[in-house]
């Protein structure tokens, strides 16, 4: 054999193996030169026509690595669809209603055109595009290196190929009892109002606190201890996102099951912990509250009659903290007792 | 027209597909290597592109299928693949279930 045609061979089989596992690459190599060979003795061609007939290097290797020739198979692409519909309907929501929120505010924004450059366009397209990226991107590298993910256990009703392959009739989730429905309705008020409060906390923080100082200038004096609002306001727009994803999921599920109940329990204990978090380890009150006001108002509170005397942010705190435990059990207690009452009959 | 001719293609390609494994199962009870499966698929009317071949012939290894060994005696190290004790297996019931396929296509295309 000439030298131009081992070389030419050589180059063949290099483009083969360089796109093929490293751990096979030897193997193949030595497939490929057994293969080469044999055609051009066999039937006498020359190394061109037999290059010719073994076709694209590139092909050739893409069909010695397999099935990898997608980003997203079947068996994910039920749950990526699911995750790119909550994460979508979310970002939008939450983008709209941000806008909304800006524009009432500060009607003045409407006037600039920075403010639909940047804000309605711009804002939300990288984020929703960023958003659709990363989830591919996730969900990609699930693929690629074959991460089971567990989500199905909480989307009971969809039927993701995995399901069909086992699905029996016996499997069709009942229609819900009455009582065990979750309205949309309450759900979409849920959503807003969440969105809203948050939205209030982090685009206007001191519209919260402003006081009329008499001659008709506002000054701002917040309860809220502003100078460490980089830390608070962190957890704050946690606590706000995980009570959104489970609005959204009650949203999605329209009834109480098992997604719905385990979401509320993990969503319930992230809002306490967060909660005990803002109210009792970080700075949330501003410790010259009470000064400020006076400053501002330009007078002394020393009465006894007067609310603001008794002013004092741990009691304060501890209050809010019994509250939203109180009530955070309470909502989780009504959703583990529906559940438990109307669904696990199945 | 051109567009007739790739659908057709692919579906050609599709019902070919459907046949590999069972072709290349059925020669494999002698060891044999790659090229002479070809030839030997080749000589029988069964036309089967080297590229899909021999990835498809890993494959069936790594599912147990197939076994392969080589064997440096000769002039040049040869690979040859013959099917294990589940390959064996597999090649009857694939054989079994080709026969009953073969039978009902065949009462269905008289029909129409």
């Amino acid at each position: 054999m000439s030298v131009e045609n081992n070389e030419m061979i050589e180059r063949y089989i290099y483009e083969v193996i360089r796109r093929v596992p490293k751990k096979q690459r030897e193997e193949i190599r030595l497939e490929l030169e057994e293969l080469i060979s044999d055609m051009m003795e066999q039937e006498g061609a020359e190394l061109e026509a037999v290059l010719t007939k073994l076709g694209d290097p590139r092909e050739f290797a893409q069909k010695y690595s397999g099935r990898h020739n997608y980003l997203i198979g079947p068996e994910y692409y039920g749950d990526y669809c699911w995750m790119m519909k909550v994460f979508l309907i979310s970002a939008l929501a939450f983008h709209l209603v941000s806008i909304i929120f800006q524009a009432v505010f500060s009607p003045g924004l409407l006037l600039t055109l920075s403010f639909y450059v940047e804000t309605v366009v711009t804002n939300t397209l990288v984020s929703l595009f960023g958003g659709f990226g990363l989830l591919t991107l996730i969900f990609a590298v699930f693929e690629r290196y074959h991460v089971r993910v567990q989500i199905k256990i909480t989307r009971e009703e969809d039927w993701s190929a995995e399901k069909l392959r086992s699905w029996t009739p016996a499997k069709l989730p009942p229609v819900p009892d009455e009582k065990a429905r979750i309205s949309r309705g309450d759900c979409i008020v849920g959503i807003v109002f969440t969105l809203l409060f948050g939205l209030l906390l982090v685009f206007a923080p001191e519209w919260t606190a402003g006081i009329n100082a008499g001659d008709g200038s506002w000054k701002v004096v917040s309860p809220f201890n502003y100078g460490a609002w980089n830390v608070v306001l962190p957890v704050l727009v946690i606590d706000i996102a995980i009570e959104l994803v489970n609005e959204i999921m009650k949203l999605l599920a329209g009834r109480y099951c098992r997604k719905v109940m385990i979401s509320g329990i993990l969503s319930g204990v992230a809002e306490i912990f967060l909660s005990v978090l803002l109210l009792k380890v970080l700075p949330f009150w501003n410790p010259n509250f009470v000064r400020e006001l006076e400053e501002a108002l330009e007078l002394k509170i020393t009465s006894h009659g007067d609310l603001l005397f008794y002013w004092n942010d741990g009691v304060i705190s501890n209050i809010l903290l019994i509250g939203i435990t109180v009530f955070t059990l309470a909502e989780v207690g009504v959703t583990v007792y529906k559940t438990c009452r109307y669904n696990f009959k199945e | 027209m051109s567009e007739k001719k790739e659908i057709m293609e692919n579906l050609l390609l599709e019902l070919r597909r459907g046949t590999l494994v069972l072709s290349v199962l059925s020669q494999l009870h002698v060891p044999k290597y790659g090229y002479a499966l070809v030839q030997s698929l080749e000589e029988k009317g069964v036309a089967i592109e080297t590229n899909t071949l021999y990835p498809l012939l890993r494959r069936l290894e790594k599912q147990g299928l197939l076994v392969s060994e080589w064997e440096t005696g000769g002039s040049k190290p040869r690979k040859y693949y013959r099917r294990t004790e589940a390959g064996d297996e597999v090649y009857e019931k694939l054989k079994e279930q080709w026969k009953s396929i073969a039978v009902n296509m065949e009462k269905l295309l008289e029909e129409s």
